[in-house]
C-alpha cells in the first residue's frame, strides 16, 4: 500500500481526500444532531432505555454519547468532549458545534485546493489571537454574591425550567460562598464538601440548602435516641465491628461454652473501644444538658451499638469516606483513627442532630452548627429522574461559580464574545503587523477567515434554538454593537433582539470559552489532516 | 434466624461475572423454602439483604454491585427491574415544568420466553375477576438461543444500589476485549463512576452487621482487571482483614479477525491477566480462577468435559451456569445454618499455605451417585474433581482441600474442618440452561410445569502443587511478549518498569509452587 503510494501519489491523494470527506460528514452529522441542544431555548430530550430507565437531560456530553458511536471520528469527538466535561464541566455542545463548523468552512476551501495544511495553520494563528483578545474581553468579578448569580443563573437555565432554575441559583452561589475561604486561592475551592443529598417523595419538591450535613443512613439501634440536641460530635474511622484476631481451625467444633470464652476474649478488645467512647462521653456530658453522636466511617457491630445505645449515645457506622472530612469542617473537632488518648479537643458541636424516616430509607440531618464550612443541598423530588435531573444541573451550577471565583472573572454570554472574536480576527486579517504572520503569500488567511465564520454558528444556532432568523439576527446584533461600541451586546432569545448581556445577566464561564476554543482547534485540525487523526491522544487537549 | 454478622457482599466486574452471578444469585433464590416444614439448610441471610422497596413492600436483595458498561444493562431497568414502564410524556412534562420535550428512544429488546410468562402470571394474578388461572411458570426455560445479556437470567430482583454502571460517557468507542487495566484504572478513578461505586458499597456494608468477607469476581483480561485491583486496594483498605475471595475469570473470545488483531489481544489479554493475578494474590485471602476452557492464550480450545454435564463451553450462558454452581458449592460452608461458627476465614485457614493464594476450583456437578456407601477418601478417590482452572487437572496431589457436599447427610460422615457436607440439595432455578441430563435430577416429581429441578453436587477448593502449571503458563507466555518490542497501543500504556515488576511478581508466585517449597 504504501509502496503504491509512493509510486502513484495520487492513488495516495485519493485515500486521504476519502478519509477527509468521510470525517467532515462524520462531523456535519453530529452538527444536526445537537444543533438543538444549544442554549436556554434548546429542546429538552427524554432519553428512554431499552429497560425502559428515562433521563431527562440537554447536556452535549451525555446526549452525545447516548448514541452509542461506532464511527472513528465521531468517537474521538465524543471523547474530547468528555475531556472537556471532565476538565470545566460544561461547552460541550457548543464545542461538538465549532468543531464541525471549523470542518465546514474548511471544506469549501480545500475543494478549491488548499491545503489542509495551511488552513489549520491558519487556525493555529486565528486560536492565539483570540485567547489574547478573550483575555480583554473577560468582565472582572469578585466573590460576592450579586457577581456570581448572574454566571450561576446563565448555566442553571441552560438545563432547567426558568422558575425552577432561579430558585436553585441562590442556593449554588449560597454553597459555594459558604465554604469559599477568601484566603485561599479559587483552585483550592473543594466543591465536594458541599453533599448533594436527594430524596424522593411526591410532597414536597423544592430543593434546600442545608447549613450542615445531611447523611443518607441513621442509626442501626431501636433504642437509640433518634434526636440529640447540643450534641457533641465524635467522627472517627476507628473498627467497632468484632473480628476474629486469629484464626483457629478447631473452633465450631469445642462445646459451647469453650466456644463462648473465646468469643469473649475476642469481643474484649472491641469492648475496650467502646469503653473510651463512653469515657469521654461521660466526661463531657455528665451533668450538662449535652448529648453525644458517634459518626465511624468503619462498621460497629450489634453488641457495640447496644452498649453506645444504653449510655443514650446515637451511633452511625459506615459512613461515607468524604463525610470524615465534611463533618470536621460543619461541625469543627477532627475525625480520629484511634481512640489512645483521645481529648475533648477532637470534638465538634452541632445544635441539633436527628432522624428523618422516608420510606425504606434514613437520613440524619446534622445542623445548626456555629459557622459550616460545608453544607449540604438538599434535592426534593417526585421522581428519580426530576432529582437527576436537578443533581446534573447543580453540579454544573457549582462548577460554574467555582469556574468564575478561579477565573476572577466571565465573559459576556448570549453570542456576544463570539461576535466580538469574529471583529477581532476580521480586524487583524486587515491590519499591517498581522501580514508577517501569514506564511508565503498570506496562504494562512484562508485559515483564520474559515475560523471567523465558524465562530458565528454559536449565535446562528442560539437564534434557531429560539425561532429566531439566523442571518437577520446577526445583522442587527452587529449594527447594535457597532452603535454601542461595547462587546457586551448579545441577543435575546425571547425577543431576537440585541440587548446588554451584563443588563440581561447572561454570562458564561472564561475557562470553558478559552478550552472550548482550544479544544475545538486541535480536534478539527487532526480531522483535516486525516493521517494524524488517530495518533493524537487526549492528553493533548489538556493545557 | 438473622445474618448475626456473617454477611458476604459479592462484587461482580464484567459481563461474564454478572453472567455467573445472575445464576448463582438465582440458585439462591430457587433454594429458598416457603415450606416450615422443609427449612432451608443455607442461611440466606448471609448473602441478602432485607429492606423496604421504594412502595413500602417488603424486599429482599442480593447484598451486590454489579459492574457492567451502563449499555449491557439491556432489559435490566436501573430500578433493579426488568422491564419497567416509563412514563407518560405529559407527566415528565410535569413534573419538570418543560415545556417541549423531544422523546429518544433506544431500542427495546425483546422479552424472552421466561419473562413473557412471568408477565403473564402477574397480569392474572393482579386480574380478580379472572378464574382462577392455572398458570404456573415452567420448570426450564433454556435461553441459550436468545439470551443476549446476563439480566435476561435474573429471575430476582436487585437493588437499585446494586447497579454500578460505568456511564456511556466513559466507554465511547472501547474496545474491551482488547482494552488494557489502564483504561480500567482511569474508569476507575473517574467521579462519574467512582462516586457511585463507594455510595453503592458503603451501602451495602452500612447494611451489615458484620460483614465475614467478600466475593469478588472479575474478568482478569480486560480493563475489569483494572479495576477489581482498585477495589481490592479500596475493599482492604475500609474493611481490614475480612475474607476476601477472588475469583477471576477468562473471557471467551471469538477468534474471527486477522492474525495481528488476535495477537495484540492475546498480548494485553495476558498483561492483564498478569497484574490481576499479581494484586490480588497479594490482597485476597484467595485466589480461584475460573474457565471452562482447560487451556488458554492460543494452546488450545477444548473445553473441561464435566462428565455428569451435557453443556457448549462456547456460551457464555451455559459456561457461567457451571460456574455458579461451583460457586454454590464451595461458598456453602460459611453460610450453612448448621455451622453458625464457621466463617469464610475457616476456609482460608484449611487451605492456607505459606505464599500461597492461588487455589484450584473443582466439582462433580451433578454428583452422580444416589447412595454413597463408602467413606469419604474413596468417595474422593472415585468422583475426581473436574476443574475450573486451565492447566490444572485437580487430579493428583492436593495438598490441602476444602470439600462440600451436598445432598447426603452430613451424619454419615465424620467431622473434619475440611469436610462440609449438607443434606439439602442444590436446586436448579429456571433459567439455569438445559445441561444437566435428566437422570441426576432428583426432585421427585416429572411435571413439566411448576417444580424446580434438584441435584446433588461436590466441590472442592484446593490449594495444590499443580497449580504451577497454570502460574507457569502464564510466566512462558508473557515471556515470550517480547517487552520491548510490543504493539504500541499496550506500550503506550505500560512503562517498563512496571511491567518487569509484575513479572517478577508472577514469578515469584510460581516459585511459590515449587515442590521443594513443599518438603
Ligand atoms: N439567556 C440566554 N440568552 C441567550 N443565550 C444564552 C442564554 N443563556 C445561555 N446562553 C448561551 O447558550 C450557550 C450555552 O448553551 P448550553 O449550556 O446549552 O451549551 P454548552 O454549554 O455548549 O453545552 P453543555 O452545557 O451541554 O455542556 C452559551 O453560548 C451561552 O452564552
Ligand atoms: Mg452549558
Amino acid at each position: 500500500m504504501a509502496a503504491i503510494g509512493l509510486l502513484n501519489s495520487k492513488a495516495e491523494y485519493v485515500r486521504t481526500a476519502q478519509a477527509l470527506a468521510l470525517n467532515i460528514s462524520a462531523a456535519k452529522g453530529l452538527q444536526d444532531v445537537m444543533k438543538s441542544n444549544l442554549g436556554p431555548k434548546g429542546t429538552m430530550k427524554m432519553l428512554v432505555s431499552g429497560s425502559g430507565d428515562i433521563r431527562i437531560t440537554k447536556d452535549g456530553n451525555i446526549l452525545l454519547h447516548d448514541m452509542q458511536i461506532q464511527h472513528p471520528t465521531a468517537s474521538l469527538i465524543a471523547r474530547a468532549c468528555t475531556a472537556m466535561d471532565d476538565m470545566t464541566g460544561d461547552g460541550t455542545t457548543t464545542m461538538v458545534l465549532l468543531i464541525a463548523e471549523l470542518l465546514k468552512q474548511s471544506d469549501s476551501y480545500i475543494s478549491e485546493g488548499v491545503h489542509p495544511r495551511a488552513i489549520t495553520e491558519g487556525f493555529k494563528i486565528a486560536r492565539q489571537s483570540c485567547l489574547e483578545k478573550l483575555e480583554q474581553l473577560k468582565l472582572p468579578l469578585t466573590a460576592s454574591r450579586e457577581h456570581l448569580i448572574p454566571i450561576a443563573k446563565t448555566s442553571l437555565r441552560t438545563k432547567l425550567a426558568p422558575k425552577l432554575a432561579d430558585h436553585l441559583t441562590e442556593i449554588c452561589v449560597d454553597a459555594v460562598l459558604s465554604i469559599y475561604n477568601p484566603a485561599q486561592s479559587g483552585n483550592e475551592l473543594d466543591l465536594h464538601m458541599i453533599e448533594i443529598m436527594a430524596m424522593q417523595h411526591k410532597m414536597e419538591c423544592e430543593s434546600k440548602l442545608i447549613n450542615g450535613l445531611v447523611l443518607d443512613h441513621g442509626s442501626r439501634h431501636p433504642s437509640m435516641p433518634k434526636k440529640v440536641k447540643n450534641a457533641y460530635i465524635l467522627t472517627c474511622n476507628v473498627s467497632l465491628e468484632y473480628e476474629k484476631s486469629e484464626v483457629n481451625s478447631g473452633f465450631f467444633y469445642n462445646t459451647a461454652e469453650q466456644r463462648d470464652k473465646m468469643v469473649k476474649s475476642e469481643r474484649d478488645f472491641i469492648e475496650q473501644r467502646v469503653n473510651k467512647i463512653i469515657e469521654l462521653k461521660k466526661k463531657v456530658c455528665n451533668g450538662t444538658d449535652k448529648g453525644f453522636v458517634v459518626i465511624n466511617q468503619k462498621g460497629i457491630d450489634p453488641i457495640s451499638l447496644d452498649m453506645l445505645a444504653k449510655e443514650g449515645i446515637m451511633a452511625l457506622r459506615r459512613a461515607k469516606r468524604r463525610n470524615m472530612e465534611r463533618l470536621a469542617l460543619a461541625c469543627g473537632g477532627a475525625a480520629v483513627n484511634s481512640f489512645d488518648d483521645m481529648t475533648e479537643d477532637v470534638l465538634g458541636y452541632a445544635g441539633s442532630v436527628y432522624e428523618h424516616v422516608l420510606g425504606e430509607n434514613k437520613f440524619t440531618f446534622v445542623v445548626d452548627c456555629a459557622k459550616p464550612q460545608s453544607v449540604t443541598i438538599l434535592i426534593n423530588g417526585p421522581a428519580q429522574y426530576a432529582i437527576k435531573q436537578i443533581q446534573d444541573a447543580i453540579r454544573d451550577g457549582l462548577r460554574s461559580v467555582k469556574n468564575a471565583i478561579t477565573d476572577g472573572g466571565v465573559l459576556p454570554g448570549a453570542g456576544a464574545t463570539e461576535l466580538a472574536l469574529y471583529h477581532h480576527l476580521l480586524q487583524y486579517l486587515e491590519s499591517p503587523d498581522s501580514a508577517t504572520q501569514m506564511g508565503v503569500k498570506g496562504r494562512f488567511r484562508v485559515g483564520v477567515k474559515a475560523f471567523a465564520d465558524a465562530l458565528l454558528i454559536i449565535p446562528k444556532v442560539l437564534a434557531i434554538n429560539g425561532g429566531h432568523d439566523p442571518q437577520e439576527s446577526i445583522t442587527q446584533l452587529e449594527t447594535e454593537s457597532k452603535l454601542s461600541g461595547t462587546s457586551l451586546i448579545g441577543f435575546d432569545i425571547n425577543t431576537g433582539r440585541p440587548v446588554n448581556t451584563v443588563d440581561m445577566e447572561i454570562m458564561d464561564n472564561y475557562c470553558v470559552k478559552r478550552q472550548c476554543l482550544s479544544s475545538s482547534v486541535i480536534i478539527a485540525s487532526n480531522l483535516l489532516l486525516v493521517d494524524e487523526v488517530m495518533r493524537a491522544g487526549l492528553s493533548s487537549l489538556k493545557q | 434466624m438473622t445474618s448475626q454478622g456473617k454477611e458476604v457482599v459479592t462484587l461482580q466486574f464484567g459481563k461474564f461475572p454478572n453472567f455467573v452471578g445472575a445464576h448463582y444469585f438465582n440458585i439462591q433464590t430457587a433454594g429458598f423454602s416457603f415450606n416450615p416444614d422443609f427449612p432451608a439448610d443455607v442461611n440466606h441471610d448471609v448473602l441478602f439483604r432485607e429492606g423496604k422497596s421504594d412502595s413500602g413492600s417488603f424486599s429482599y436483595t442480593p447484598r451486590l454491585i454489579a459492574v457492567d458498561l451502563e449499555q449491557s444493562l439491556h432489559s435490566l431497568s436501573k430500578t433493579g427491574l426488568n422491564f419497567v414502564t416509563p412514563p407518560s410524556t405529559s407527566e415528565v412534562q410535569d413534573v419538570t415544568q418543560v415545556e417541549a420535550l423531544e422523546v429518544l428512544q433506544n431500542p427495546q429488546p425483546p422479552k424472552n420466553e421466561y419473562f413473557e410468562d412471568v408477565e403473564k402470571q402477574s397480569s392474572a394474578q393482579e386480574n380478580p375477576n379472572a378464574m382462577q388461572v392455572d398458570l404456573l411458570l415452567k420448570t426450564k426455560y433454556d435461553l441459550s438461543t436468545t439470551v443476549k445479556s446476563w439480566s435476561e437470567v435474573l429471575t430476582v430482583n436487585l437493588h437499585p444500589r446494586s447497579i454500578t454502571m460505568i456511564p456511556k460517557t466513559l466507554s465511547s468507542g472501547l474496545d474491551v476485549p482488547k482494552s488494557t487495566c489502564k483504561t480500567g484504572d482511569d474508569i476507575w478513578k473517574n467521579p462519574s463512576f467512582n462516586d457511585d461505586f463507594e455510595d453503592n458499597l458503603r451501602f451495602q456494608l452500612e447494611a451489615c452487621d458484620i460483614v465475614q468477607g467478600f466475593h469478588l469476581l472479575t474478568e482478569c483480561e480486560n480493563l475489569y482487571s483494572g479495576m477489581s485491583n482498585r477495589c481490592l486496594d479500596y475493599l482492604r483498605d475500609e474493611c481490614g482483614k475480612k475474607s476476601i475471595l477472588t475469583v477471576p475469570i477468562f473471557s471467551l473470545n471469538e477468534d474471527e479477525e486477522d492474525g495481528l488483531e488476535i495477537r495484540k489481544r492475546l498480548c494485553s489479554n495476558l498483561i492483564n491477566t498478569g497484574f490481576c493475578l499479581s494484586r490480588s494474590s497479594e490482597l485476597s485471602d484467595l485466589v480461584a480462577p475460573f474457565s471452562t476452557l482447560s487451556e488458554l492464550w492460543g494452546d488450545g480450545k477444548e473445553f473441561q468435559d464435566f462428565k455428569t454435564l451435557k453443556y457448549d463451553g462456547s456460551s457464555c450462558y451455559q459456561s457461567s451456569a457451571v460456574m455458579a454452581a461451583c460457586l454454590e458449592l464451595i461458598s456453602t460452608p460459611y453460610r450453612l445454618k448448621r455451622l453458625p461458627g464457621v466463617r469464610m476465614n475457616n476456609v482460608n485457614e484449611v487451605l492456607s499455605l505459606p505464599g500461597r493464594k492461588l487455589v484450584g476450583a473443582g466439582v462433580v456437578f451433578p454428583f452422580p451417585d444416589v447412595k454413597i456407601d463408602y467413606d469419604i477418601l474413596e468417595l474422593l478417590k472415585r468422583h475426581k474433581y473436574r476443574s475450573l482452572c486451565p492447566f490444572v487437572p485437580l487430579e493428583s496431589t492436593l495438598d490441602t482441600q476444602s470439600v462440600t457436599l451436598r445432598g447426603f447427610p452430613h451424619s454419615q460422615f465424620p467431622s473434619s474442618p475440611a469436610l462440609f457436607v449438607s443434606s439439602c440439595n442444590v436446586r436448579v432455578p429456571r433459567t439455569f440452561p438445559d445441561i444437566i441430563p435428566h437422570e441426576y435430577d432428583l426432585s421427585n416429581s416429572a411435571l413439566y410445569y411448576g417444580r424446580l429441578r434438584e441435584v446433588s453436587g461436590l466441590s472442592g477448593l484446593c490449594n495444590t502443587r499443580e497449580m504451577k502449571a497454570f502460574t507457569d503458563k502464564l510466566v512462558e507466555k508473557l515471556r515470550q511478549i517480547n517487552v520491548g518490542k510490543i504493539s504500541s497501543f499496550v506500550s503506550n500504556d505500560f512503562e517498563r518498569p512496571e511491567l518487569v515488576e509484575m513479572m517478577e511478581s508472577v514469578e515469584e508466585i510460581s516459585a511459590s509452587y515449587d515442590i521443594s517449597m513443599f518438603l
